[in-house]
Protein backbone atom coordinates (compact mmCIF):
# COMPACT_ATOMS: atom_id res chain seq x y z
CA UNK A 1 0.00 0.00 0.00
CA UNK A 2 1.39 3.54 -0.69
CA UNK A 3 -0.30 6.88 0.17
CA UNK A 4 0.43 10.02 -0.94
CA UNK A 5 -0.67 13.00 0.20
CA UNK A 6 -1.42 16.43 -1.95
CA UNK A 7 -2.27 19.66 -0.84
CA UNK A 8 -5.49 21.26 -2.06
CA UNK A 9 -5.02 24.16 0.50
CA UNK A 10 -4.50 24.17 3.84
CA UNK A 11 -7.04 22.43 5.72
CA UNK A 12 -8.11 20.22 2.37
CA UNK A 13 -5.69 17.52 0.77
CA UNK A 14 -5.45 15.15 -1.90
CA UNK A 15 -4.83 10.95 -0.22
CA UNK A 16 -4.57 9.22 -3.61
CA UNK A 17 -4.20 5.67 -1.42
CA UNK A 18 -2.84 2.45 -3.76
CA UNK A 19 -3.82 -0.39 -2.85
CA UNK A 20 -1.85 -3.33 -4.20
CA UNK A 21 -3.18 -7.08 -5.92
CA UNK A 22 -2.51 -8.99 -2.94
CA UNK A 23 -4.55 -6.62 -0.48
CA UNK A 24 -7.58 -6.39 -3.54
CA UNK A 25 -8.03 -9.81 -3.47
CA UNK A 26 -7.66 -10.47 -0.08
CA UNK A 27 -10.56 -7.96 0.28
CA UNK A 28 -12.73 -9.69 -2.12
CA UNK A 29 -12.07 -13.00 -0.59
CA UNK A 30 -13.73 -11.49 2.99
CA UNK A 31 -16.38 -10.51 0.90
CA UNK A 32 -16.73 -13.49 -1.07
CA UNK A 33 -16.75 -15.39 2.02
CA UNK A 34 -19.32 -13.46 4.30
CA UNK A 35 -21.58 -13.90 0.78
CA UNK A 36 -21.06 -17.42 0.91
CA UNK A 37 -22.02 -17.84 4.34
CA UNK A 38 -25.34 -16.00 4.05
CA UNK A 39 -26.55 -17.10 0.82
CA UNK A 40 -29.11 -19.93 0.17
CA UNK A 41 -29.23 -21.33 -2.85
CA UNK A 42 -31.78 -24.45 -3.94
CA UNK A 43 -30.43 -27.35 -3.73
CA UNK A 44 -27.60 -26.48 -0.73
CA UNK A 45 -28.28 -26.02 3.10
CA UNK A 46 -27.57 -22.17 3.68
CA UNK A 47 -24.18 -21.41 3.66
CA UNK A 48 -23.13 -24.23 1.62
CA UNK A 49 -23.22 -23.12 -1.80
CA UNK A 50 -20.09 -23.02 -3.49
CA UNK A 51 -18.58 -19.78 -3.72
CA UNK A 52 -17.88 -19.50 -7.21
CA UNK A 53 -21.84 -20.10 -7.77
CA UNK A 54 -22.59 -17.54 -5.15
CA UNK A 55 -20.16 -14.96 -7.29
CA UNK A 56 -22.14 -15.69 -10.45
CA UNK A 57 -25.33 -15.35 -8.80
CA UNK A 58 -24.82 -12.37 -6.63
CA UNK A 59 -22.28 -10.73 -8.76
CA UNK A 60 -24.28 -6.85 -8.57
CA UNK A 61 -24.55 -7.20 -4.75
CA UNK A 62 -21.29 -8.36 -3.97
CA UNK A 63 -19.43 -5.41 -6.53
CA UNK A 64 -20.99 -2.58 -4.91
CA UNK A 65 -20.04 -4.40 -1.29
CA UNK A 66 -16.22 -4.94 -2.36
CA UNK A 67 -16.29 -1.44 -3.86
CA UNK A 68 -17.40 -0.25 -0.28
CA UNK A 69 -14.99 -2.13 1.60
CA UNK A 70 -12.16 -1.43 -0.38
CA UNK A 71 -12.98 2.12 -0.26
CA UNK A 72 -13.45 1.69 3.44
CA UNK A 73 -10.29 0.07 3.44
CA UNK A 74 -8.10 2.86 1.47
CA UNK A 75 -9.85 5.10 4.01
CA UNK A 76 -8.93 3.81 7.52
CA UNK A 77 -5.55 2.65 6.05
CA UNK A 78 -4.85 6.20 4.43
CA UNK A 79 -5.30 8.44 7.30
CA UNK A 80 -3.33 5.79 9.76
CA UNK A 81 -0.92 6.30 7.63
CA UNK A 82 -0.89 10.03 6.70
CA UNK A 83 -1.50 10.60 10.31
CA UNK A 84 -3.93 13.65 9.25
CA UNK A 85 -6.60 14.56 12.28
CA UNK A 86 -10.02 14.17 9.32
CA UNK A 87 -12.62 16.35 10.24
CA UNK A 88 -14.38 15.15 7.50
CA UNK A 89 -14.38 13.24 4.05
CA UNK A 90 -15.17 15.69 0.88
CA UNK A 91 -14.90 13.45 -2.29
CA UNK A 92 -13.89 10.28 -3.17
CA UNK A 93 -12.89 9.43 -6.78
CA UNK A 94 -11.73 5.63 -7.50
CA UNK A 95 -10.57 4.43 -10.62
CA UNK A 96 -11.49 0.48 -11.50
CA UNK A 97 -12.03 -1.28 -8.80
CA UNK A 98 -11.54 -5.21 -9.70
CA UNK A 99 -10.47 -8.42 -7.80
CA UNK A 100 -6.91 -9.40 -9.32
CA UNK A 101 -6.32 -5.96 -10.13
CA UNK A 102 -4.53 -3.27 -8.32
CA UNK A 103 -6.78 -0.12 -7.43
CA UNK A 104 -5.78 3.60 -7.02
CA UNK A 105 -8.69 5.57 -4.92
CA UNK A 106 -8.49 9.44 -4.68
CA UNK A 107 -9.64 10.54 -1.24
CA UNK A 108 -10.17 14.61 -0.86
CA UNK A 109 -10.76 15.15 3.02
CA UNK A 110 -10.53 17.83 5.41
CA UNK A 111 -8.20 17.78 7.81
CA UNK A 112 -8.00 19.62 11.81
CA UNK A 113 -6.39 23.00 10.43
CA UNK A 114 -3.14 23.13 12.86
CA UNK A 115 -2.54 26.39 14.99
CA UNK A 116 -1.16 27.02 18.53
CA UNK A 117 -3.84 27.83 21.42
CA UNK A 118 -3.29 31.24 22.58
CA UNK A 119 -3.29 31.62 26.15
CA UNK A 120 -6.13 31.01 27.83
CA UNK A 121 -5.49 31.52 31.15
CA UNK A 122 -7.03 34.80 32.20
CA UNK A 123 -8.53 36.02 29.46
CA UNK A 124 -9.76 39.65 30.33
CA UNK A 125 -13.72 39.58 31.00
CA UNK A 126 -15.57 42.54 32.72
CA UNK A 127 -18.35 41.88 35.15
CA UNK A 128 -20.86 44.19 35.99
CA UNK A 129 -21.34 44.28 40.22
CA UNK A 130 -24.03 41.83 41.44
CA UNK A 131 -25.60 43.89 44.41
CA UNK A 132 -28.06 45.32 43.84
CA UNK A 133 -28.87 49.12 44.86
CA UNK A 134 -31.53 50.30 46.69
CA UNK A 135 -33.27 52.05 43.59
CA UNK A 136 -33.19 49.22 41.83
CA UNK A 137 -35.09 47.26 44.29
CA UNK A 138 -37.95 50.25 44.87
CA UNK A 139 -38.52 49.97 41.19
CA UNK A 140 -39.03 46.23 40.92
CA UNK A 141 -41.70 46.57 43.95
CA UNK A 142 -43.13 49.70 41.94
CA UNK A 143 -42.84 48.18 38.67
CA UNK A 144 -45.03 45.01 41.12
CA UNK A 145 -47.01 47.43 42.70
CA UNK A 146 -48.07 48.77 39.09
CA UNK A 147 -49.05 45.51 37.72
CA UNK A 148 -51.65 45.03 40.64
CA UNK A 149 -52.74 48.47 39.98
CA UNK A 150 -56.96 49.19 39.64
CA UNK A 151 -58.20 52.12 37.57
CA UNK A 152 -60.41 54.19 38.99
CA UNK A 153 -63.06 56.78 37.17
CA UNK A 154 -61.65 60.20 37.54
CA UNK A 155 -64.16 63.13 37.77
CA UNK A 156 -61.17 65.54 37.12
CA UNK A 157 -58.81 66.44 34.11
CA UNK A 158 -56.65 64.24 32.92
CA UNK A 159 -52.70 63.83 33.59
CA UNK A 160 -49.88 62.14 33.08
CA UNK A 161 -50.24 58.44 33.40
CA UNK A 162 -54.16 58.21 33.50
CA UNK A 163 -56.37 56.96 31.17
CA UNK A 164 -58.59 58.34 28.71
CA UNK A 165 -61.44 57.36 27.07
CA UNK A 166 -62.36 58.97 23.48
CA UNK A 167 -63.75 58.46 19.82
CA UNK A 168 -62.19 60.39 17.00
CA UNK A 169 -63.08 61.33 13.68
CA UNK A 170 -59.90 62.25 11.17
CA UNK A 171 -59.84 64.27 8.00
CA UNK A 172 -57.44 65.38 5.83
CA UNK A 173 -57.39 68.93 4.05
CA UNK A 174 -61.00 69.06 5.34
CA UNK A 175 -62.03 65.46 3.66
CA UNK A 176 -63.05 62.60 5.63
CA UNK A 177 -60.17 60.05 5.99
CA UNK A 178 -62.09 57.11 5.41
CA UNK A 179 -61.54 57.45 1.56
CA UNK A 180 -57.66 57.80 2.14
CA UNK A 181 -56.99 54.74 4.48
CA UNK A 182 -58.84 52.10 2.75
CA UNK A 183 -59.30 48.87 4.62
CA UNK A 184 -57.54 50.34 7.75
CA UNK A 185 -60.68 51.90 8.96
CA UNK A 186 -59.31 52.29 12.50
CA UNK A 187 -56.78 55.83 11.17
CA UNK A 188 -59.92 57.24 9.81
CA UNK A 189 -62.19 57.67 12.73
CA UNK A 190 -63.20 54.73 16.37
CA UNK A 191 -66.28 55.08 18.60
CA UNK A 192 -64.14 54.62 21.26
CA UNK A 193 -60.49 53.98 22.11
CA UNK A 194 -58.44 53.83 25.65
CA UNK A 195 -54.90 56.15 25.25
CA UNK A 196 -52.56 56.56 28.20
CA UNK A 197 -51.70 60.35 28.44
CA UNK A 198 -47.85 60.71 27.65
CA UNK A 199 -47.66 57.18 27.68
CA UNK A 200 -44.50 55.67 27.61
CA UNK A 201 -45.58 53.42 24.39
CA UNK A 202 -47.09 55.48 21.29
CA UNK A 203 -50.44 54.76 20.36
CA UNK A 204 -52.84 53.88 17.20
CA UNK A 205 -52.11 57.64 16.15
CA UNK A 206 -48.53 58.84 16.51
CA UNK A 207 -48.49 61.67 19.03
CA UNK A 208 -51.92 61.72 20.24
CA UNK A 209 -51.25 60.41 23.54
CA UNK A 210 -49.42 64.13 24.72
CA UNK A 211 -52.31 66.02 23.72
CA UNK A 212 -54.49 64.45 25.86
CA UNK A 213 -53.95 65.68 29.17
CA UNK A 214 -55.86 68.30 30.72
CA UNK A 215 -59.01 67.32 29.11
CA UNK A 216 -62.40 65.96 31.63
CA UNK A 217 -64.69 63.80 30.46
CA UNK A 218 -67.58 65.22 27.87
CA UNK A 219 -64.45 67.69 26.50
CA UNK A 220 -64.51 67.85 22.81
CA UNK A 221 -60.84 68.80 21.64
CA UNK A 222 -59.78 69.43 17.57
CA UNK A 223 -55.98 67.90 17.29
CA UNK A 224 -53.88 67.50 14.39
CA UNK A 225 -51.39 64.29 14.40
CA UNK A 226 -48.48 64.07 11.62
CA UNK A 227 -47.63 60.86 10.54
CA UNK A 228 -44.03 60.26 10.12
CA UNK A 229 -42.42 59.63 6.70
CA UNK A 230 -42.09 56.26 6.52
CA UNK A 231 -45.45 54.82 8.27
CA UNK A 232 -45.68 51.21 7.11
CA UNK A 233 -49.32 50.76 8.09
CA UNK A 234 -51.02 53.00 5.85
CA UNK A 235 -48.51 54.30 3.06
CA UNK A 236 -51.19 56.73 2.33
CA UNK A 237 -50.91 58.72 5.35
CA UNK A 238 -46.64 59.17 5.23
CA UNK A 239 -45.75 62.61 6.21
CA UNK A 240 -49.41 63.66 6.07
CA UNK A 241 -50.74 65.92 8.71
CA UNK A 242 -54.24 65.10 9.42
CA UNK A 243 -56.74 67.00 11.87
CA UNK A 244 -58.57 64.79 14.47
CA UNK A 245 -62.21 65.60 16.22
CA UNK A 246 -61.95 63.82 19.83
CA UNK A 247 -64.48 63.52 22.41
CA UNK A 248 -63.85 62.39 25.38
CA UNK A 249 -65.96 60.05 26.73
CA UNK A 250 -64.05 58.78 30.17
CA UNK A 251 -60.94 59.72 32.13
CA UNK A 252 -59.60 56.88 34.49
CA UNK A 253 -56.53 57.15 36.80
CA UNK A 254 -53.82 54.73 37.89
CA UNK A 255 -54.43 53.52 41.87
CA UNK A 256 -51.26 51.98 42.99
CA UNK A 257 -51.83 49.29 45.94
CA UNK A 258 -51.01 50.17 48.98
CA UNK A 259 -47.79 48.48 50.56
CA UNK A 260 -50.50 46.63 53.10
CA UNK A 261 -50.01 42.87 54.12
CA UNK A 262 -52.16 41.66 51.09
CA UNK A 263 -49.94 43.05 48.67
CA UNK A 264 -47.13 41.49 50.68
CA UNK A 265 -49.43 37.79 50.90
CA UNK A 266 -49.93 38.47 46.98
CA UNK A 267 -46.31 38.78 46.51
CA UNK A 268 -45.07 35.50 48.51
CA UNK A 269 -43.13 37.63 51.40
CA UNK A 270 -44.33 38.72 55.31
CA UNK A 271 -43.80 42.23 54.95
CA UNK A 272 -42.01 44.76 53.73
CA UNK A 273 -38.21 43.57 54.52
CA UNK A 274 -39.30 40.40 53.30
CA UNK A 275 -40.35 41.57 50.15
CA UNK A 276 -36.94 43.38 49.28
CA UNK A 277 -34.57 40.45 50.07
CA UNK A 278 -36.93 38.62 48.16
CA UNK A 279 -36.54 41.06 45.69
CA UNK A 280 -33.14 41.78 46.38
CA UNK A 281 -32.02 37.82 45.58
CA UNK A 282 -34.08 37.55 42.44
CA UNK A 283 -31.99 40.01 41.55
CA UNK A 284 -29.27 39.62 42.14
CA UNK A 285 -29.45 35.74 40.47
CA UNK A 286 -30.67 37.54 37.52
CA UNK A 287 -27.34 39.58 37.32
CA UNK A 288 -25.32 36.89 38.12
CA UNK A 289 -26.68 34.86 35.49
CA UNK A 290 -26.35 37.96 32.99
CA UNK A 291 -22.49 38.43 33.94
CA UNK A 292 -22.11 34.83 33.32
CA UNK A 293 -23.28 34.66 29.86
CA UNK A 294 -21.78 38.17 29.11
CA UNK A 295 -18.14 36.44 30.77
CA UNK A 296 -18.80 33.81 28.33
CA UNK A 297 -19.70 36.03 24.87
CA UNK A 298 -16.39 37.88 26.17
CA UNK A 299 -14.43 34.46 26.51
CA UNK A 300 -15.58 33.56 23.03
CA UNK A 301 -15.31 37.02 21.77
CA UNK A 302 -11.62 36.83 22.73
CA UNK A 303 -11.19 33.29 21.50
CA UNK A 304 -12.09 34.64 18.04
CA UNK A 305 -9.98 37.30 18.01
CA UNK A 306 -7.01 35.40 18.77
CA UNK A 307 -7.44 33.04 16.07
CA UNK A 308 -5.56 33.41 12.97
CA UNK A 309 -5.78 30.15 11.65
CA UNK A 310 -8.03 28.67 8.10
CA UNK A 311 -10.82 27.17 8.33
CA UNK A 312 -12.17 23.72 6.43
CA UNK A 313 -14.53 24.59 4.36
CA UNK A 314 -16.89 21.84 4.33
CA UNK A 315 -17.41 22.46 8.18
CA UNK A 316 -18.20 26.40 7.40
CA UNK A 317 -20.67 24.63 5.09
CA UNK A 318 -22.12 22.65 7.49
CA UNK A 319 -22.22 25.47 9.75
CA UNK A 320 -23.84 28.11 7.52
CA UNK A 321 -26.75 25.31 6.60
CA UNK A 322 -27.16 25.42 10.26
CA UNK A 323 -27.15 29.25 11.10
CA UNK A 324 -29.36 30.05 8.42
CA UNK A 325 -31.79 27.09 8.79
CA UNK A 326 -32.01 28.62 12.34
CA UNK A 327 -32.71 32.01 10.95
CA UNK A 328 -34.85 31.41 8.33
CA UNK A 329 -37.05 29.74 10.88
CA UNK A 330 -37.06 32.20 13.84
CA UNK A 331 -37.84 34.87 10.72
CA UNK A 332 -41.11 32.72 9.52
CA UNK A 333 -42.24 32.14 12.75
CA UNK A 334 -42.25 35.61 13.15
CA UNK A 335 -44.45 36.01 10.03
CA UNK A 336 -41.83 37.32 7.21
CA UNK A 337 -42.86 36.39 4.52
CA UNK A 338 -40.20 34.20 1.86
CA UNK A 339 -39.95 36.41 -0.67
CA UNK A 340 -37.90 38.77 1.75
CA UNK A 341 -35.57 36.09 2.14
CA UNK A 342 -35.09 35.81 -1.68
CA UNK A 343 -34.09 39.43 -1.60
CA UNK A 344 -31.69 39.45 0.54
CA UNK A 345 -30.40 35.83 -0.31
CA UNK A 346 -27.06 36.94 -0.92
CA UNK A 347 -26.61 39.22 2.25
CA UNK A 348 -27.93 36.21 4.44
CA UNK A 349 -25.49 34.06 2.94
CA UNK A 350 -22.33 36.29 3.51
CA UNK A 351 -23.40 37.17 6.82
CA UNK A 352 -24.15 33.23 7.67
CA UNK A 353 -20.81 32.28 6.36
CA UNK A 354 -19.13 35.14 9.00
CA UNK A 355 -20.97 33.73 11.75
CA UNK A 356 -19.84 30.18 10.81
CA UNK A 357 -16.41 31.12 10.16
CA UNK A 358 -16.15 32.36 13.25
CA UNK A 359 -18.44 29.37 15.68
CA UNK A 360 -16.34 26.75 13.54
CA UNK A 361 -13.00 28.44 14.80
CA UNK A 362 -14.48 28.63 18.44
CA UNK A 363 -15.36 25.21 18.16
CA UNK A 364 -12.44 24.22 17.17
CA UNK A 365 -10.30 26.10 19.82
CA UNK A 366 -12.58 24.77 22.33
CA UNK A 367 -12.29 21.03 21.24
CA UNK A 368 -8.12 21.88 21.77
CA UNK A 369 -8.27 23.33 24.77
CA UNK A 370 -10.49 20.53 26.31
CA UNK A 371 -8.02 18.35 24.60
CA UNK A 372 -5.77 19.98 26.19
CA UNK A 373 -7.49 20.29 29.62
CA UNK A 374 -7.91 16.46 29.71
CA UNK A 375 -11.55 17.66 29.90
CA UNK A 376 -14.26 14.73 29.74
CA UNK A 377 -18.60 14.59 29.36
CA UNK A 378 -19.33 11.83 31.95
CA UNK A 379 -22.72 10.74 32.56
CA UNK A 380 -23.45 13.41 35.04
CA UNK A 381 -22.94 16.04 32.68
CA UNK A 382 -25.40 14.06 30.31
CA UNK A 383 -27.95 13.76 33.01
CA UNK A 384 -28.02 17.07 33.71
CA UNK A 385 -28.79 17.99 30.43
CA UNK A 386 -31.61 15.68 29.74
CA UNK A 387 -33.28 16.63 32.53
CA UNK A 388 -32.68 20.73 31.73
CA UNK A 389 -34.15 19.65 27.93
CA UNK A 390 -37.29 17.38 29.14
CA UNK A 391 -38.03 20.85 31.46
CA UNK A 392 -37.78 22.80 28.69
CA UNK A 393 -39.60 20.67 26.25
CA UNK A 394 -42.32 19.40 28.66
CA UNK A 395 -41.10 15.34 27.88
CA UNK A 396 -40.34 12.98 30.82
CA UNK A 397 -36.33 12.72 31.19
CA UNK A 398 -36.96 8.56 30.44
CA UNK A 399 -38.79 8.74 27.10
CA UNK A 400 -36.09 11.28 26.29
CA UNK A 401 -33.36 9.64 27.38
CA UNK A 402 -34.50 6.60 25.30
CA UNK A 403 -35.16 8.52 21.99
CA UNK A 404 -30.99 9.55 22.16
CA UNK A 405 -30.45 6.33 23.02
CA UNK A 406 -31.61 5.44 19.84
CA UNK A 407 -29.72 8.31 17.88
CA UNK A 408 -26.13 8.25 17.78
CA UNK A 409 -25.96 11.05 15.36
CA UNK A 410 -27.52 13.86 17.45
CA UNK A 411 -26.27 11.99 20.92
CA UNK A 412 -22.48 12.90 19.57
CA UNK A 413 -23.59 16.06 18.34
CA UNK A 414 -24.89 16.73 22.55
CA UNK A 415 -21.71 15.24 24.02
CA UNK A 416 -19.71 17.90 21.40
CA UNK A 417 -22.05 20.77 22.74
CA UNK A 418 -21.31 19.88 25.82
CA UNK A 419 -17.82 19.26 25.62
CA UNK A 420 -17.80 22.92 24.61
CA UNK A 421 -19.59 23.94 27.21
CA UNK A 422 -17.31 22.77 29.88
CA UNK A 423 -14.55 23.87 28.26
CA UNK A 424 -16.12 27.39 27.92
CA UNK A 425 -16.85 26.80 31.45
CA UNK A 426 -13.59 26.30 32.39
CA UNK A 427 -12.22 29.07 30.20
CA UNK A 428 -14.83 31.39 32.57
CA UNK A 429 -13.47 29.56 35.70
CA UNK A 430 -9.53 31.20 34.79
CA UNK A 431 -10.33 34.49 33.15
CA UNK A 432 -9.51 37.11 35.01
CA UNK A 433 -12.36 39.40 36.32
CA UNK A 434 -12.78 42.86 36.18
CA UNK A 435 -15.47 44.36 37.58
CA UNK A 436 -16.88 47.24 35.80
CA UNK A 437 -18.53 50.60 37.87
CA UNK A 438 -22.08 50.16 37.95
CA UNK A 439 -24.13 51.54 35.47
CA UNK A 440 -26.13 54.34 36.82
CA UNK B 1 -25.97 -35.78 -34.52
CA UNK B 2 -28.57 -36.47 -32.27
CA UNK B 3 -31.02 -34.08 -30.97
CA UNK B 4 -29.65 -33.29 -27.43
CA UNK B 5 -32.62 -30.96 -25.98
CA UNK B 6 -34.66 -34.37 -26.24
CA UNK B 7 -32.29 -36.28 -24.29
CA UNK B 8 -31.04 -34.11 -21.20
CA UNK B 9 -33.72 -32.03 -19.31
CA UNK B 10 -31.30 -30.29 -17.02
CA UNK B 11 -28.09 -30.11 -14.75
CA UNK B 12 -28.54 -31.08 -11.20
CA UNK B 13 -26.74 -28.58 -9.00
CA UNK B 14 -27.19 -29.81 -5.67
CA UNK B 15 -24.77 -30.22 -2.41
CA UNK B 16 -24.39 -33.78 -3.75
CA UNK B 17 -23.80 -33.13 -7.42
CA UNK B 18 -21.56 -29.94 -6.76
CA UNK B 19 -19.13 -32.65 -4.32
CA UNK B 20 -19.24 -35.25 -7.36
CA UNK B 21 -18.21 -32.48 -9.99
CA UNK B 22 -15.59 -31.28 -8.10
CA UNK B 23 -14.10 -34.41 -6.40
CA UNK B 24 -14.50 -37.09 -9.68
CA UNK B 25 -15.30 -34.85 -12.28
CA UNK B 26 -19.13 -36.37 -12.65
CA UNK B 27 -21.05 -34.36 -13.29
CA UNK B 28 -25.38 -35.13 -12.88
CA UNK B 29 -27.96 -34.52 -15.14
CA UNK B 30 -32.00 -35.15 -15.41
CA UNK B 31 -32.86 -37.09 -18.32
CA UNK B 32 -35.67 -38.08 -20.17
CA UNK B 33 -37.24 -41.76 -19.51
CA UNK B 34 -36.00 -42.77 -23.12
CA UNK B 35 -32.59 -42.10 -22.85
CA UNK B 36 -29.53 -44.53 -22.81
CA UNK B 37 -25.89 -44.27 -21.52
CA UNK B 38 -25.35 -44.06 -25.81
CA UNK B 39 -27.03 -40.77 -26.10
CA UNK B 40 -26.18 -39.46 -23.30
CA UNK B 41 -22.72 -39.62 -24.21
CA UNK B 42 -23.11 -38.28 -27.50
CA UNK B 43 -25.66 -35.64 -26.00
CA UNK B 44 -22.90 -34.51 -23.47
CA UNK B 45 -19.93 -34.78 -25.54
CA UNK B 46 -21.94 -32.44 -28.12
CA UNK B 47 -23.47 -29.96 -25.91
CA UNK B 48 -20.15 -29.10 -23.80
CA UNK B 49 -17.60 -30.31 -26.19
CA UNK B 50 -16.01 -32.49 -23.71
CA UNK B 51 -15.52 -35.92 -23.53
CA UNK B 52 -17.10 -38.75 -21.64
CA UNK B 53 -15.39 -41.82 -19.97
CA UNK B 54 -18.44 -43.51 -18.37
CA UNK B 55 -22.10 -42.83 -17.83
CA UNK B 56 -24.18 -44.71 -14.83
CA UNK B 57 -27.83 -44.40 -15.37
CA UNK B 58 -30.60 -44.46 -12.32
CA UNK B 59 -34.63 -44.86 -12.78
CA UNK B 60 -35.76 -43.58 -9.35
CA UNK B 61 -39.16 -44.22 -8.84
CA UNK B 62 -41.59 -41.44 -7.70
CA UNK B 63 -41.88 -41.12 -3.93
CA UNK B 64 -45.84 -41.63 -2.89
CA UNK B 65 -47.31 -38.20 -1.84
CA UNK B 66 -50.06 -36.50 -1.30
CA UNK B 67 -51.89 -34.24 -3.38
CA UNK B 68 -53.82 -31.02 -2.52
CA UNK B 69 -56.94 -32.87 -1.54
CA UNK B 70 -55.61 -35.30 0.56
CA UNK B 71 -55.69 -38.45 -2.08
CA UNK B 72 -52.63 -40.88 -1.80
CA UNK B 73 -50.44 -39.52 -5.55
CA UNK B 74 -47.22 -40.46 -6.55
CA UNK B 75 -44.61 -37.65 -7.81
CA UNK B 76 -43.68 -38.15 -11.63
CA UNK B 77 -40.25 -40.80 -11.90
CA UNK B 78 -37.35 -39.38 -12.70
CA UNK B 79 -34.03 -40.47 -14.55
CA UNK B 80 -30.67 -39.41 -13.88
CA UNK B 81 -27.45 -39.64 -15.52
CA UNK B 82 -24.24 -39.37 -13.72
CA UNK B 83 -21.21 -38.77 -16.65
CA UNK B 84 -17.70 -39.06 -16.25
CA UNK B 85 -15.60 -36.95 -18.02
CA UNK B 86 -11.62 -37.14 -19.12
CA UNK B 87 -9.48 -36.02 -16.53
CA UNK B 88 -9.09 -32.37 -16.84
CA UNK B 89 -12.44 -31.78 -18.81
CA UNK B 90 -14.89 -29.43 -16.99
CA UNK B 91 -18.30 -28.13 -17.24
CA UNK B 92 -19.28 -24.48 -16.30
CA UNK B 93 -21.91 -24.57 -14.12
CA UNK B 94 -24.01 -22.05 -13.26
Amino acid sequence: MNVQITDINETRKTLTVTLDKGEVDGEYNTILGEFTKQVSLPGFRPGKAPAAMVAKRFGKELKDEFKQKVIGKAYRDGLEQSKLEVLSLVDVEEGAIEPGLSAAIKLTVDVRPEFKLPDYHGIVTETLPTEPTAAEVDAVIEGLRAERADFKVADRAAAKGDYVRFGYTGTLDGQPLAAVVGDKAIYAAAPQTWEEVEGANEGLLPGMSKQLAGLKAGDKKDTTVTFPAEFAAVPALAGKTAAYAIEVQEVRERVLPPLDEKFFKDNQADDLAGLQSQVTTNLKMRKEYENRAAQRRQVTDALVAQASFPVPESLIASERDGVLRQFIEENMRRGIPQEQFEQNKKELYDSATKAAVSRVKVQLMLAKIADAEKLKVDEKDFNNWIMREAMRSGQKPDKLAKELGKDREQLRAIQQQLLFDKALDFLVTKATVKTATAKA
Amino acid sequence: MINAEQILKTIRLTEKSNKLSSNYGQYTFEVYPSATKHTVRAAVEQTFKVTVTRVNIQNRKGKPKRSRQGRPITASDSKRAIVTLKTGDKIELT
